[in-house]
């Protein structure tokens, strides 16, 4: 009995440890940029969320935070889903809450990753998420990474 | 343009220098000169990018340029048409139960970023519901947004009230999954009343680590009141007044929303409190003592109350809400005939309690990209003493696409204290239904 119980326990844990590897290869689909000249280097979860919601507007050094989104696809989805714990569809509708009463206009958007790119590199304070494999050692951003919780 | 210029005369130089190594390769050994190209095309490959980079940046800033003439100021809006039919009563507009396309609403917003802490912009709004609104377009909103720390903000103008967790966008049908709110606690007879303040207001963000995180918003100013709107044509029912004008000098609402450590929940406690509010009126010919004489209704003291929670997880958003309000009620006429041929000042009509509550729990689903189904069960209780209303519904919208969605809406509804006489005349049926159906454009 013991030893069945022992079995189901280790093949749940080995279950477990798979899905959780699977979820942090899933979050490594996504990288986090900023801007070269910003000084940060690591932000938690929340702090992320709390800046693509537009609650949180400046950086440490007062430098005003610029998001910036892809207009959709599964980097787009990911991204909300792992870090901002929203759909494309209820993100979607928070802005436009955000709009229609008068207190943000919407996130700037870009239809390519390279456009992204670009602007972060180029915008002071820009932040954005992109894959892995559209970055290249010649772009100028700096990659961010999340505080794994104490 | 001068560093850039700078970084392309940098690259030519470089480029030349290249060429120039090139020409002497005469004079160099077979191996040292294959090792000479093998260099010469490591930096021919880095300087073309470096020239393509350039190209994007300068791609890119022209973009912007554009984007910063054309988004200078944004312009956001909608525009919805509606359906209405009951199988029994007549519920919002006179003609419900033989079907109203009476039920529209229109809004166009301006608004733009002046500073990277103040930001300004306005709402045009329209709508027509029954005898309400007629289309006469009013100011939604319009205000000055200046936000001096993300915990600390300023308002001024004319701005949404958070009343519970959805009357800031009740206006706005592409913002929900139903057509009607629900009305134990978003009362469509106090929707116009309730839509904004007219004053300042102050808010802001507070986090609290791992305990999540706070919103506020406090606002103090007065409320529009019109003689025509929903508040007098619910002061009017069955009465034999007509109210002339309708004053809210003195408001104040502020809302706390917690943002809980739960991803997805938060719950929300609202507290307002008007002052002062006087509904001058006439008698019509149907009072007894004779018609003109003028009567004034005093509401004072009248708090509010809402109590919300909200838990979005994945696909599904369930929410709940509760909500009481009270005040004093003392109506006063002038000019009142106590006998024949006297009058009398400051007579005492009537003096009560207003005592208004409900509370309604509901969920919603979003199946994908273009279906959502919900449903609300709510219950009201619109004056102290009247019968309760129990409202079940079942919403579905369809996003047709990015810009259009149409919902269509069944309610089944056991009571009618939330009905008004003047559109029921006759008898008034407990158990009824009605169907609603909505298309809106948004952009």
């Amino acid at each position: 009995m013991f030893c069945m119980l022992a079995a189901i326990v280790m093949a749940s844990s080995g279950t477990m440890s798979k899905t959780m590897a699977a979820e942090e290869k899933k979050k490594q689909q996504t990288v986090l940029i900023v801007n070269p000249k910003l000084t940060v280097e690591d932000m938690t979860k929340k702090h992320l969320a709390d800046i693509f919601l537009g609650k949180k507007t400046q950086w440490p050094d007062k430098t005003p935070v610029v998001f910036v989104m892809l207009k959709g696809g599964a980097v787009h989805k990911q991204f909300l889903k792992d870090f901002v714990g929203k759909t494309e569809s209820q993100f979607k509708t928070y802005w436009k809450k955000q709009v229609f009463t008068g207190k943000a206009k919407m996130p700037k958007d870009f239809k390519t990753e390279k456009e992204l790119i670009a602007y972060v590199t180029k915008t002071k304070g820009a932040i954005g998420y992109v894959s892995p494999k559209s970055l290249s050692d010649k772009d100028k951003v700096k990659k961010l990474s999340i505080k794994k919780k104490k | 343009m001068v560093k850039r210029n700078k970084r392309i005369a940098c690259v030519m130089i470089a480029v030349l220098t290249v060429c120039g190594f090139c020409a002497n390769a005469n004079a160099a050994t077979e191996s040292a000169l294959t090792e000479v190209v093998k260099q010469q095309a490591v930096q021919i490959d880095e300087l073309r990018s470096e020239l393509d980079e350039l190209k994007n940046l300068t791609a890119a800033d022209e973009s912007d340029g554009l984007d910063d003439f054309f988004g200078k100021i944004d312009i956001h809006g909608f525009l919805s048409q509606g359906f209405m039919k009951t199988s029994h009563n007549n519920y919002l507009t006179e003609d419900s139960e033989n079907g109203s396309f009476q039920f529209n609403e229109v809004g166009i917003n301006f608004s733009t970023q002046l500073s990277n802490k103040l930001r300004v912009g306005m709402q045009l709004f329209s709508r027509d519901l029954g005898d309400l609104g007629n289309n006469e377009v009013i100011l939604d909103w319009a205000y000055a947004d200046y936000r001096w720390q993300d915990w600390l903000g300023f308002r001024a103008g004319r701005i949404k009230m958070p009343f519970g967790l959805y009357n800031e966008t009740r206006d706005f049908d592409m913002l929900r999954t139903s057509i009607l709110l629900p009305q134990g606690v978003y009362d469509e007879g106090l929707r116009d009343t309730l839509s904004a303040i007219n004053g300042i207001a102050l808010y802001g963000e507070i986090p609290l680590d791992t305990l999540g995180g706070l919103s506020y918003q406090t606002q103090y100013g007065f409320l529009t009141g019109s003689e025509d709107g929903a508040a007098a044509a619910l002061i009017e029912d069955g009465t034999a007044f007509n109210v002339t004008d309708v004053e809210i000098p003195r408001s104040a609402m502020g809302q706390l929303q917690w943002h809980t450590p739960i991803d997805g929940l938060r719950l929300a406690v609202t507290g307002g409190f008007s002052d002062g509010m006087t509904a001058d009126m006439d008698t019509t010919s149907d009072f007894a003592l004779g018609s003109d004489i003028p009567v004034r209704m005093n509401l004072d003291d009248i708090e509010t109350v809402v109590l919300s929670g909200e838990y979005v997880v994945g696909d599904w958003t369930l929410n709940a809400e509760w909500f009481k309000r009270t005040g004093d009620i003392v109506t006063t006429a002038n000019n009142f005939p106590v006998a024949p041929g006297v009058t009398m000042d400051g007579v005492q009509l009537n003096k009560s309690k207003l005592e208004m509550k409900g509370h309604y729990f509901g969920a919603a689903y979003r199946f994908n990209d273009w279906f959502e189904l919900g449903s609300y069960y709510s219950i009201s209780t619109p004056n102290f003493g009247a019968s309760k209303t129990k409202d079940l519904a079942l919403s579905t919208r369809f996003d047709l696409t990015e810009n259009w969605i149409l919902k269509l809406e069944g309610h089944y509804l056991d009571g009618n204290s939330i009905l008004m006489t003047d559109m029921n005349p006759g008898d008034m049926e407990d158990d009824w239904f009605m169907f609603l159906a909505k298309v809106t454009y948004s952009f």
